[in-house]
């Protein structure tokens, strides 16, 4: 993590912090035991974070591609529905429609 | 010989005798285990007198090699099922096949590398693709349902597996997988539904009646006589009289009827809302003024 080390021979434990304007900043977080803590506890959400990032990447393909075929469906049963005289209104469920029914 | 090329050509020797050695443990070791395992399934398989059908999406000459050694020790034995090397149950997904490739994916992600796993998986689906299908009407709206079915059954199943596997140290992650997994469910359920739902309308009829229908190929061919027929007329050549004879023609009356049908109401709609239309018009017409 972003420690520093001073003349005085102590560490000292800094944050980049990106700003929203582009520029990048850093921010002291503290020196010792606490700031050991921290680096722990940063350190486990940063591999968190990035296992996140991986499981959502290995699921986006095959999800966009279930998608798709959800859609797909969606419509060629809807189609045929419809030329069949039924008609699913607001999700209620499939039911014939007037001017078939008559 | 100089002591130098001895020596090269001994290490030489002793690193070819190790690499023949190598690549006979590396061949032989799995050949034995997969062959085992195969044939322990084909035992377990046999008692409940059934039938094992391995699907061999992305099986290469290895696993193949491995099948027919356990299907020829199987013969020896003496047991009564068999392994059927059927790529037509969940062959490799080929291009433009959507469902397939959707399945596939989803496969992989959810076994990873074990292929045993991934064919067991595979047919499992087929198996329950082929009950949904054996219960239907065997439309072609049913059987794309009844594939996003078994596309959300693997994606339930592969979110379940995933919640299993890993216990979450972050809250985030958990929450993230959960939320997915009951997504999954959801629209899992919601497939089923539709399938219900569309299995609820009774189009049995008109898909026997399409059954029975016979092919234009097939059916016989009406004659025209071109000199009886005044020119320029659009009619239609009568089907010839019969019992089931000429049901394509019929049905292409029916469809012609309804495509008008459907474009004398498109019509009226058209005018009804340009009367609506105009109507309001006025209306806001008359406020302002």
């Amino acid at each position: 993590m972003g420690w520093e080390t001073r003349r005085n021979g102590r560490k000292y434990l800094y944050r980049t912090v990106h700003l929203p304007d582009g520029r990048s900043t850093k921010r002291y977080l503290g020196c010792g035991e606490v700031a050991r803590q921290d680096d722990e506890r940063l350190q486990q959400q940063q591999k968190e974070s990035q296992d996140l990032q991986a499981l959502v990447r290995s699921i986006a393909e095959p999800e966009a591609l279930a998608n798709v075929f959800q859609e797909h469906a969606r419509r060629c049963v809807l189609e045929e529905m419809s030329l069949l005289g039924y008609s699913n209104q607001r999700s209620r469920g499939w039911r014939r429609s007037v001017k078939h029914a008559t | 010989m100089p002591r130098e090329t001895r020596a090269k050509g001994e290490a030489d020797d002793a690193r070819a005798a190790e690499k023949h050695d190598g690549s006979e443990g590396a061949v032989e070791v799995p050949t034995k285990c997969a062959a085992d395992f195969v044939f322990d399934i084909l035992s377990n398989v046999a008692e409940e007198n059934a039938l094992l059908r391995l699907a061999m999406a992305d099986v290469g000459d290895e696993e193949t090699r491995l099948l027919l050694a356990a299907e020829k020790r199987r013969q020896e034995s003496g047991l009564a099922c068999s392994v059927t090397l059927s790529s037509s149950q969940s062959g490799p997904a080929l291009p433009g096949d959507l469902y397939g490739q959707c399945v596939e994916q989803w496969v992989k992600l959810a076994t990873g590398d074990n292929k045993h796993e991934a064919a067991g998986l595979r047919h499992r689906i087929a198996e329950m693709v082929r009950e949904m299908e054996a219960e239907g009407a065997g439309t072609k709206s049913e059987r794309l349902l009844i594939e996003q079915v078994a596309i959300q059954w693997v994606q339930v199943h592969f979110y379940e597996l995933l919640q299993a596997s890993t216990p979450e140290v972050s809250a985030e992650v958990a929450e993230y997988k959960s939320r997915k997994a009951e997504l999954a469910l959801r629209k899992y359920i919601k497939a089923i539904e539709s399938l219900a739902k569309i299995r609820t309308i009774p189009i049995r009829a008109r898909t026997l009646v399409m059954q029975q229908t016979v092919l234009p190929s097939e059916a016989p061919k009406p004659c025209i006589d071109v000199a009886s027929t005044p020119a320029g007329s659009n009619l239609l050549p009568s089907p010839p009289l019969g019992s089931g004879e000429g049901l394509m023609p019929a049905i292409a009356c029916i469809d012609a009827s309804s495509v008008q049908q459907s474009e004398m109401v498109a019509r009226d709609r058209g005018r009804k809302n340009r009367s609506t239309r105009a109507a309001r018009s006025i209306d806001v017409g008359s406020k302002s003024l």
